[in-house]
């Protein structure tokens, strides 16, 4: 103690004398020694500031040697140093930083940027995200894990349907342009094998996907395939897992059930309704309860034994033998083999999977290998480097499932609810089907081939396969010119087929349908068949290939204090051509493979027709080619002044074979520009508990090209072969308009980047405005001038929204708790869109095709009429016509404009995310994700009564209707009308009542993981194995509904799955 | 310095591929080679032998005529708001309900093809190759367009009178591809003086015969040009023209050749059956025409003889006293609404007796009626004078061109001659309407879309 007093004392002293001291030294990469300039270097006591040399070498004055320096560079943590130790030893080393926020490499598909020099907005997915979902596609990996990225489901949504901060688009591609390594992946995205996936980055704003030009409008998915690394050993991992999936609830949508169903086909029966089936010129066919009914009118059977029958039928529910013949639990198995490593010039990955998957529907099954061959070479080591990856998918899969569509009774008419697949004793039954029984039962008496229809024999008989192959291969060369400057050549070729088979086998009902249709009779009782017997045979065939070159060089400067330069400039050329054809043989011969030649010109007179029906045989041969072809040239750049402040820009013009345009409108120019802002180096700042602070403000613009349109007049040829004078002919598709643009979407992104000390808690914020201008819409156009309506630059839209991300480390000890929160609002508008549609066009926007855009509010927006009950006395919808209650439903549409619809809110979430909670315990690991979608609005399915009054059967919201004066105080639901009333029945279906709030909040995925590392466990014959189990879609936590409806899936949510896995790295 | 070298070369090659000629052959490929932008000849045909387009004509003057009736639950079951409307007269100017129709924008959709055409052929280049079809494909188009203007004419322009034509509305005469032009109505003079140029000229260009019906020929044109003038009430021109057609055709079909117990009698007419249809065109379907509950005016079917062969071929018997049409000349389910030979017959034989040969009118007639009868019974028709010629012919006018849309323009034209016009009535159920001689609902509506979005002015209908 006196000692350390002694020595402090004296330290005063010498520092009293020592002022204005020059001190010396240098900074260095603390593990390579590699100098650090430009880093920064700051006292704290008086806050002068001063830059380190290119070298690495500083020097300056200290006034005193009690002040404390601080140093400072991008990606390496922050060091403290006294003065006076400086002054010592001149050496300063820094560590790499280990902040996830600071580390990252981002990949943009043209260049791997440090994530701090970027001014926009991107997520990035790094291997332990991408691989903590088990699935054999890599599209589902992103789900509940990326900020801004959502997923649509319901309303107008298709498979795989991905929005990233909402949709920009109204008419045109609205999905994200994904890239595979370099460029864009030109195949079947479920080709790609998750476990080849090093990361994933979404590129969300102008600055960061601009880069990408035309393609960029919908945001960018950047995958990044595993590679090899140089010096490193041989490294082997295998992964495989099995994952069990329950069947889809066929209840889960409320029925009609069958004694309803009959009770209905008995009043309509008593009406006269089926007499025009029962006359029908076609044999159409009529249920068995009808069926009972004729045979009891025409005095077949007596009252007493209709009774007992329809009781029988009343009995059955056909959604029993559905789940029992048609669906299953699903098994998927997946393996996966991976090789890698690299001596000092030369590095190689090498991977096998095989991926198993037995679908819930019975007879459907698919199987993928996958291969994959990179390889990197130094040819002159730091000057010239050659990189070659092979990638081969191919798979098969049986697609023989029996949908419960294909089982209905006709076209447009569905499966009666007591049909039945199997008798009481496990006997197979036929269904009607096309025709009336006792027609289809006779057929095979007259001679002719069987005519009815057994479920399970067709469940059989189906033989459809398909089998998708991808190859691609990926060449590179990089070659630095001087240092600094780097220049690449990169070739890819993509190749892929698309094969599907479907084979109608003699014994199918498709080919003894078809067959007997066209079969002509001889005049004597027997039959010449004009289609040969044998099978059908389906052939489907879509091939691809594409080419793609890109120049490419890249520039790096650093220069006087602190200075330095980042930049690209490139060239691109793409070229996609697809061709395939359709064909179809007749008489097909499976055996020996061979097919009979048919008669497709003259007519031929339907044998189940009585009036005369007559027609071609299907000619079914088609074929077609298209051709994408894309020049671009692009450049980047950034500017670093000292670490603090950052500048990048972008600029890019995209020219394709858009057609009938002239060359120079072919293209567009599209640009970016960006500054990001590191606060935390300024000398001014001085906050300790958030060491990284970044600010980020980027513009700029993307586009989307929509090849469908043309300036020129275009038309579509037909080679005539069905029409009635067999001459080709041309269809115009598209009127001239000579001021097409391409759709152009601007985004305006600000955004933040905080650590606190010790990363405890990271985050982003970004706010967003995007504007989507000349966006292509078709509007109505009078008629006189050819057209009706014209595809045009017609709408604009704006979006505003923001995306959170909050990482945080609650504990740290043993016991490791990380919870990370992601939170997104996105709010679109229509703003420019002059036409008006219908009302009945917008209140029904989500039975139809597309979204029905009105000014001033959202894309997808619910709108409904008004709701004023049910009519006490009659059990009537109600909505208002002048203020009351009324019925006068002609009058209420008649008068009910798009302002005075309610408007219920947006029909695609506004505020989604995630919260995923991880907890480590020495080597066991859980994890569990939660996922939410607010602010929005969904329709309810109800009974439809001009479906229950056609014979068709509707929902279960059947029995809860309006029965008698007093039900509506309890029910909702309409009264079923003496007829078919199709305005009472428009106005129910699209009334208030049936629009609920949406939101909900989803237990979506856990998983648990134990690892076994060698460097515990000295025996362990492997460096490490870890042992998972993952379950997925696990369900609905909290729910705005009281309907006990899954927002996002109305007709059933995803089966549960459980998955097991194995991972070992030898 | 060397490596600034190797920069410049590699700046080059950027530059020079930039501004390449192989660049904008690159681009020049067709994104679907199923895809066109019409420029030769064949793009040409191809777009005026679009059936699906061209032969297509309007048939709302089929319902609001009087030759066909439908029984109170037949009207009670026709969905469109046009043919429930179009049926009864009904005095509102929204006839339609708001509803786009066909028979206004298919005609227009024909002219948008031919002026696509017209426009194309300016730009191909005439040599001794190409020239006789350049001049057919060129013919085809004015015809074409001509038969559009003449059908819109029909139906939503007053009829014709030479007094007031100048004075009277027309329709849009467009006579460009360009849709962002603006459409006027102009006169009704000028609108028949484009169809009578026009057709003028494609009479010099089209050939003589064609070997499918959906392409017009020069008696195709001849005819169109005949019944261009009479509803101008220019007879001795439509004699000319009928007489020129008649000359161009190939004679006409004896009915005795024809099963009489056949649900559709006459040949196929597509792609080339059917002697006396010289220019095929089918009728937009409504369920009206095709009901069972739609029958012929039962005074015009007992008008038939026995020995009239059409009464057999031309009406099946539904019961309930419906004889519902059956005699198609398409041959098939769709309504005729094309030219056929026996029309020019019957303007010819009008107009002579217009122009006061009544002797020849009858002949003309009788030419006709001879290839109606059962081979044998016929007895030719004569009359004392002009007034009775003119009587008989106006009759047999109606019975030959039933189910056609001749009737309408017809009543029309006639309302123009006091001692002509005729006050249509009809019934449904307890209820009776009256469309009284030369009123304004003989000119229909132009359809809302049209008015609001192209400002054109509306037909009064009250």
């Amino acid at each position: 103690m006196k000692r350390t007093l002694f020595f402090f004392c004296l330290s005063l002293i010498v520092n009293v004398c020592l002022s204005q001291e020059t001190i010396n030294g240098r900074v260095t990469d603390a593990e390579t020694h590699n100098p650090l300039g430009g880093a920064t270097l700051k006292l704290r006591k008086t806050g002068a500031v001063f830059i380190a040399n290119q070298d690495g070498t500083f020097s300056f004055k200290a006034t005193s040697l009690i002040d404390t320096i601080e140093i400072s560079f991008i990606g390496y943590n922050r060091v403290l140093k006294p003065v006076s130790e400086i002054k010592r030893s001149g050496n300063i080393g820094l560590a790499k930083s280990q902040s996830s926020l600071q580390e990252v490499t981002i990949s943009t598909g043209y260049q791997k940027v440090s994530s701090e020099r970027l001014s926009g907005s991107y997520v990035q997915l790094n291997k332990d995200l991408v691989n903590r979902r088990v699935s054999q596609d890599i599209l589902s990996r992103l789900e509940d894990v990326t900020p801004g990225l959502i997923f649509n489901r319901g309303v107008l949504s298709k498979q795989n349907d991905i929005s990233i901060r909402g949709r920009s688009t109204i008419f045109s591609n609205a999905q994200p342009l994904i890239v595979l390594d370099n460029f864009p992946y030109q195949g079947d995205i479920s080709n790609i094998n998750p476990n080849d996936i090093e990361s994933i980055t979404v590129l969300k704003d102008a600055s960061t996907a601009s880069i990408w030009g035309s393609m960029a409008g919908n945001g960018v998915i950047v995958i990044t395939t595993k590679k090899g690394n140089y010096s490193r050993p041989l490294r082997v991992s295998l992964n495989s897992n099995l994952t069990i999936g329950g069947r889809p609830d066929v209840f889960y949508q409320p029925q009609m059930s069958s004694s309803d169903y009959i009770d209905i086909e008995k009043l309509l029966f008593f009406k006269g309704f089926y007499q025009n089936r029962e006359t029908s010129t076609s044999h159409a066919p009529l249920t068995p309860a009808v069926e009972l009914l004729i045979a009891n009118r025409d005095g077949k059977i007596d009252n007493a034994e209709l009774e007992r029958s329809l009781t029988k039928l009343r009995g059955y529910d056909v959604r029993n033998d559905i789940e029992k013949y048609l669906y299953r639990n699903s098994l998927n198995q997946q393996y996966a083999l991976s090789l890698d490593g690299g001596s000092k010039r030369n590095s190689y990955y090498l991977s096998f999977g095989y991926d198993s998957q037995l679908s819930n529907l019975v007879g459907n099954k698919n199987n993928r290998i996958t291969f994959n061959f990179s390889n990197a070479l130094s040819i002159i080591p730091a000057r010239l480097e050659l990189k070659n990856d092979i990638s081969i998918s191919s798979t098969k899969g049986l697609l023989n499932s029996l949908s419960v569509t294909s089982l209905s009774m006709a076209p447009g008419y569905p499966i009666y609810p007591y049909a039945r697949f199997v008798d009481e004793l496990g006997n197979p039954l036929a269904l009607i089907h096309d025709y009336r029984e006792q027609f289809a039962l006779s057929a095979k008496q007259n001679g002719l081939l069987d005519w009815t229809f057994y479920p399970l024999d067709e469940l059989a008989n189906n033989d459809n396969a398909l089998s998708v192959n991808d190859y691609r291969i990926n060449t590179s060369l990089r070659y630095k010119i001087i240092e600094g400057v780097n220049a690449n050549l990169i070739y890819q070729f993509n190749k892929g087929s698309n094969k599907g088979h479907t084979l109608y086998s003699q014994r199918s009902y498709f080919a003894r349908d078809l067959e007997n249709t066209f079969a002509q009779p001889n005049g004597d009782g027997s039959f010449s068949y004009a289609i040969p017997m044998g099978g059908i045979l389906d052939r489907n065939i879509s091939e691809y290939n594409s080419h793609n070159l890109r120049g490419q060089i890249d520039f790096q400067k650093k220069f006087g204090e602190g200075h330095e330069i980042n930049a690209l400039l490139g060239l691109e050329i793409r070229q996609k051509r697809t061709f395939g054809n359709v064909d179809r043989d007749y008489g097909y011969d499976d055996v020996h493979s061979t097919s009979k030649a048919v008669d497709y010109i003259n007519y031929y007179k339907y044998l189940f027709s009585t009036a005369g029906l007559q027609g071609t045989i299907p000619y079914k041969n088609t074929s077609f080619e298209q051709a994408d072809k894309n020049l671009s040239a692009f450049f980047n750049a950034t500017y670093i002044y000292s670490g603090k402040y950052i500048l990048t820009g972008s600029i890019r013009r995209d020219e394709s074979n858009l057609f009938g345009v002239n060359t120079n409108q072919k293209g567009v120019p599209l640009w970016s520009a960006g500054l990001a802002w590191n606060i935390n180096r300024e000398f001014f700042y001085d906050l300790d508990i958030l060491p990284l602070l970044k600010l980020r403000v980027s513009y700029g613009s993307g586009g989307n090209v929509n090849k469908g349109l043309s300036a020129y007049t275009t038309a579509y040829y037909n080679n005539g072969s069905f029409s009635s004078t067999r001459l080709p002919y041309a269809q115009i598709t598209n009127p001239p308009n000579p001021e097409l643009r391409w759709e152009k979407i601007t985004t305006l992104n600000i955004g933040l980047d905080f650590s606190t000390k010790n990363n405890i808690v990271t985050g982003t914020f970004d706010f967003y405005s995007k504007k989507g201008i000349d966006l292509i819409g078709t509007i109505p156009y009078a008629p006189s001038s050819g057209i009706t309506s014209f595809t045009g630059n017609t709408a604009n839209t704006i979006t505003k929204g923001f995306d959170l991300t909050i990482n945080s480390k609650n504990l740290d000890g043993s016991l490791k708790w990380n919870t990370n929160l992601m939170l997104s609002y996105n709010r679109d508008e229509v703003t420019d869109y002059v036409t008006k549609s219908s009302i009945a066009s917008y209140v029904s926007f989500d039975s139809g095709q597309q979204a029905v855009p009105l000014e001033g509010k959202p894309l997808f927006s619910m709108f409904s009429y008004k709701w004023a009950g049910l009519d006490p006395a009659t059990g009537d919808p109600r909505g208002f016509l002048d203020g009351s209650p009324s019925n006068d439903y002609t009058k209420i549409f008649a008068t009910t404009t798009p302002d005075n619809l309610v408007f219920n809110g947006s029909a695609r979430p506004i505020v989604y995310g995630a919260l995923r909670n991880t907890f480590s315990l020495k080597d066991f690991s859980l994890s569990f994700n939660i996922s939410y979608r607010l602010g929005y609005y969904f329709r309810k399915n109800s009974v439809n009564y001009v479906n229950v009054l056609s014979g068709y059967g509707s929902h279960g919201d059947f029995s809860l209707r309006w029965q008698k004066a007093g039900d509506e105080q309890n029910t909702y639901v309409p009264s079923l009308p003496s007829t078919i009333n199709n305005n009472r029945e428009s106005f129910y279906q699209y009334a208030e009542i049936l629009v609920e709030k949406g939101d909900h909040i989803r237990l979506q995925d856990i998983t648990l993981s134990y690892d076994f590392l060698k460097a515990k466990n000295k025996r362990l014959p492997f460096s490490g194995i870890k042992v998972y189990l993952y379950g997925n879609n696990i369900g609905i936590l909290w729910r705005a509904t009281k309907s006990g409806i899954d927002p996002d899936y109305q007709f059933g949510p995803p089966a549960r799955t459980l998955s097991a896995g194995l991972k070992i790295d030898f | 310095m060397r490596h600034n070298k190797e920069i410049l070369i590699i700046a080059f090659l950027f530059i020079s591929f930039l501004n390449s000629s192989c660049r904008k052959e690159f681009l020049e490929e067709s994104p679907d080679k199923s895809l066109l932008v019409p420029k030769t000849l064949d793009d040409f045909q191809a777009l005026l032998d679009n059936n699906q387009v061209m032969n297509i004509s309007p048939a709302l003057s089929f319902i609001s005529a009087d030759d066909f009736t439908i029984t109170e639950s037949g009207y009670n079951g026709l969905v469109t708001p046009m043919e429930r409307n179009g049926y009864i007269w009904a005095p509102m100017e929204d006839l339609y309900e708001g509803r786009a129709i066909n028979d206004w924008s298919v005609p227009y959709l024909q002219v948008f093809y031919c002026n696509v055409v017209l426009e194309g052929l300016q730009k191909v280049k005439l040599d001794a190759g190409n020239e006789k079809r350049w001049k057919e494909i060129k013919g085809t188009a004015l015809f074409n367009r001509s038969f559009a203007f003449y059908n819109l004419a029909q139906l939503f322009a007053q009829p014709y009178s030479n007094a007031r034509a100048k004075n009277t509305l027309g329709i849009p005469i467009r006579l460009s591809s360009d849709v962002n032009i603006k459409s006027t109505r102009g006169n009704l003079f000028d609108a028949y003086q484009q169809i009578l140029a026009d057709l003028t000229e494609a009479v010099k260009l089209l050939p003589i015969n064609v070997s499918y019906k959906t392409r017009p020929k020069v008696a195709s044109a001849n005819l169109l040009l005949a019944k261009a003038y009479l509803m101008m009430g220019d007879y001795p021109n439509a004699q000319l023209y009928a007489q020129e057609c008649i000359k161009n055709a190939n004679g006409l079909i004896n009915y005795n050749s024809l099963s009489t117990t056949s649900t559709r009698p006459f040949p196929i007419a597509l792609p080339n059956s059917n002697d006396e249809v010289l220019y095929y065109s089918s009728m937009i379907t409504y369920g009206y025409l095709s009901s069972a509950q739609t029958g012929v005016d039962l005074n015009l079917y007992q008008s038939y003889s026995q020995n009239d062969l059409r009464k057999a071929l031309y009406y099946r018997d539904r019961g309930n006293s419906i004889y519902q049409f059956k005699g198609n000349y398409t041959g098939s389910a769709s309504q005729f609404g094309g030219l056929s030979t026996n029309e020019a017959y019957l303007i010819k034989s009008e107009c002579e007796a217009r122009n006061g040969d009544f002797q020849s009118a009858m002949n003309t007639l009788n030419d006709l009626l001879k290839n109606r009868w059962k081979t044998g019974s016929f007895v030719a028709l004569t009359a004392p004078n002009k007034e009775e010629a003119l009587k008989i012919i106006m009759l047999e006018r109606r019975k030959e061109l039933v189910a056609r849309d001749t009737r309408w323009s017809d009543l029309r034209r006639y309302n123009l001659e006091s001692n002509l016009a005729k006050d249509l009535t009809r019934t449904i159920g307890s209820k009776a309407y009256l469309l009284p001689a030369g009123d304004l609902r003989y000119t229909l509506p132009i359809p809302v879309q049209e008015i609001q979005l192209g400002g054109i002015e509306q037909n009064p209908r009250n």
